[in-house]
């Protein structure tokens, strides 16, 4: 069976990138820079990929000129004027655009999957754990809501709702928060499994190595410096 | 010289912390300790839906996540590409891949269709690869309406009209199942199928980050969201369900201990300020 230099190549890319919790160094610059320097160039190829399938084949090879393809592609090239101080504000024109465009879909959205269909659902009272989840739900919500009303000064009763819909809102961060950072310790632990086998587990050992050296270089050396 | 001095002193608090984390996860890989690992109501729900599918059924797969996420989603979206594709074997089904968030979700979903046995299937008539299609919301929006409209080539240039297996199919009234991949804001799925899918009968199911989870939690409880998958949890679950186990059930002691030292350093750390309240220290 052949060495897997691919996986070996980016599980020492990982390790590198890793080499910035002991400290900054150059091995994770030449992986920060690799990795960004890669990325942009897959997504240049793939996107001029796009434009020769989706823009150059149906306007120069098929000869659609009469379609709306030519509407967004000139809209499309607006966006280069922005380079010139003269035309700069034609780029407004396919960011307003867009930005119309993406509001209103998302409007048209939210109004029955978000809203209606959250305050319509029928299982309100399914018995058990269940209600008590559902009224926590809508008490949460209302009160979410009520901290957000700033027409009104927050006395009396309001005052009191907005203040438990403020607690309402911390517990939520703080849960997003807690499951965002279990989200990172399961994105190291996919890469902790190629690392520990073959060939992630020979880099791993240089690693250690370069580590080693690097430890005993910052206890022995660098202090005379 | 105090032993809390010499501490704070000779060892770097964040290193040592690093140093366990890592141990702590390489330690199971090596030698697995073998937890019990529970399948999850909603990674049933969303296997049995995709069972479900009946012969000849249309599976869109939408592939939105990034390469960060790829640890953490990739064993649920290999698993559910492996079972969409035996579905196609068994039943007949088609598949419809693309990726309509950025690039790497196309890159990363041609890794998970790189595990999946296509030996003897045809492309362009059992399944077909309409690649990255910009624009996102505007897309998820468009395929329910008039698929070939956002799509007019498929990801090799071949147009979307000479592709047999896309003959009948355009729009929401002949898909089956629609499953997405995402890494980020799960609801913009939710809001641009949800009334047409859950007015057709068609089941949505996410795959996502567990981070998001509880933004799901209401959306699945009001049916607009027909099933999820919880990261790497509902990944190594599905794996168990469609009967191949993969990197998602040797990944689960690891993330097991790795929540384990979280929570003894959370309980550690308030219980140190704690004490130090009581003794009047602040």
């Amino acid at each position: 069976m052949s060495f897997d230099w691919g996986t070996a190549a980016e599980m020492a890319l990982v390790l590198m990138a890793w080499s910035l919790l002991y400290r900054d160094n150059v091995f994770y610059r030449v992986a920060e820079n690799l990795t960004i320097g890669w990325f942009m160039a897959m997504s240049l190829v793939i996107g001029l990929d796009l434009l020769r399938t989706r823009v150059y084949n149906p306007l120069f090879i098929e000869g659609r000129w009469l379609s709306p393809l030519i509407i967004v592609t000139i809209l499309g090239l607006f966006y280069l004027l922005r380079l010139y101080r003269e035309t700069r504000w034609l780029a407004r024109w396919p960011i307003s655009l867009m930005a119309g465009v993406a509001s209103a879909v998302a409007v048209k959205g939210v109004i029955y999957a978000q809203i209606i269909r959250l305050v319509t659902m029928k299982s309100w009272a399914v018995g058990g754990l269940e209600t008590i989840n559902n009224i926590i739900i809508a008490v949460f919500t209302f009160t979410g809501l009520c901290y957000f009303i700033f027409t009104k000064e927050h006395r009396g009763v309001l005052g009191y709702l907005a203040g438990f819909g403020r607690y309402a809102l911390m517990i939520c961060f703080g849960w997003t928060a807690g499951t965002y950072l279990m989200s990172l310790i399961s994105m190291s632990v996919g890469h902790m499994q190629t690392l520990m086998q073959v060939p992630g587990i020979y880099v791993s050992a240089v690693a250690m190595i370069i580590l080693i050296i690097g430890i005993i270089y910052d206890i022995k050396v660098k202090p005379k410096i | 010289m105090s032993f809390r001095k010499w501490i704070s002193e000779r060892i770097n608090q964040d290193r040592t912390i690093f140093l366990i984390y890592l141990l702590l996860i390489a330690i199971p890989m090596l030698r697995p300790i073998g937890l019990p690992l529970p399948i999850e109501e909603p990674t049933r729900k969303a296997y049995e839906l995709l069972e479900k599918v009946p012969k000849g059924g249309v599976i869109v797969l939408v592939s939105d996540e990034g390469f960060p996420s790829w640890a953490e989603l990739g064993p649920g979206e290999i698993a559910v590409y492996r079972h969409a594709f035996r579905k196609v074997r068994q039943d007949g089904c088609k598949v419809i891949m693309l990726t309509c968030y950025e690039i790497a979700g196309m890159i990363l979903g041609e890794r998970a269709l790189s595990y999946v046995d296509l030996t003897g299937l045809k492309y362009g008539e059992d399944w077909v690869q309409l690649g990255y299609i910009p624009g996102y919301e505007a897309v998820l929006a468009a395929m329910m309406t008039d698929l070939k409209s956002i799509a007019p080539v498929d990801k090799f240039g071949t147009p979307t009209k000479d592709i047999p297996m896309l003959k009948n199919i355009n729009s929401i009234d002949d898909y089956d199942f629609l499953y997405a991949c995402t890494y980020t804001a799960m609801d913009v799925y939710i809001r641009q199928w949800g009334e047409k899918a859950l007015a057709k009968g068609v089941p949505i199911v996410i795959n996502m980050l567990s981070g998001t989870v509880p933004l799901a939690m209401p959306y699945y409880r009001a049916g607009t969201l027909t099933a999820y998958l919880n990261s790497v949890v509902a990944g190594a679950g599905y794996e168990l369900l469609i009967g191949q186990p993969g990197m998602g059930a040797a990944l689960m002691d690891a993330q097991s201990t790795a929540h384990i030292l979280a929570i003894a350093l959370i309980i550690f750390v308030q219980g140190l300020f704690i004490l130090r309240l009581m003794g009047g220290r602040r």
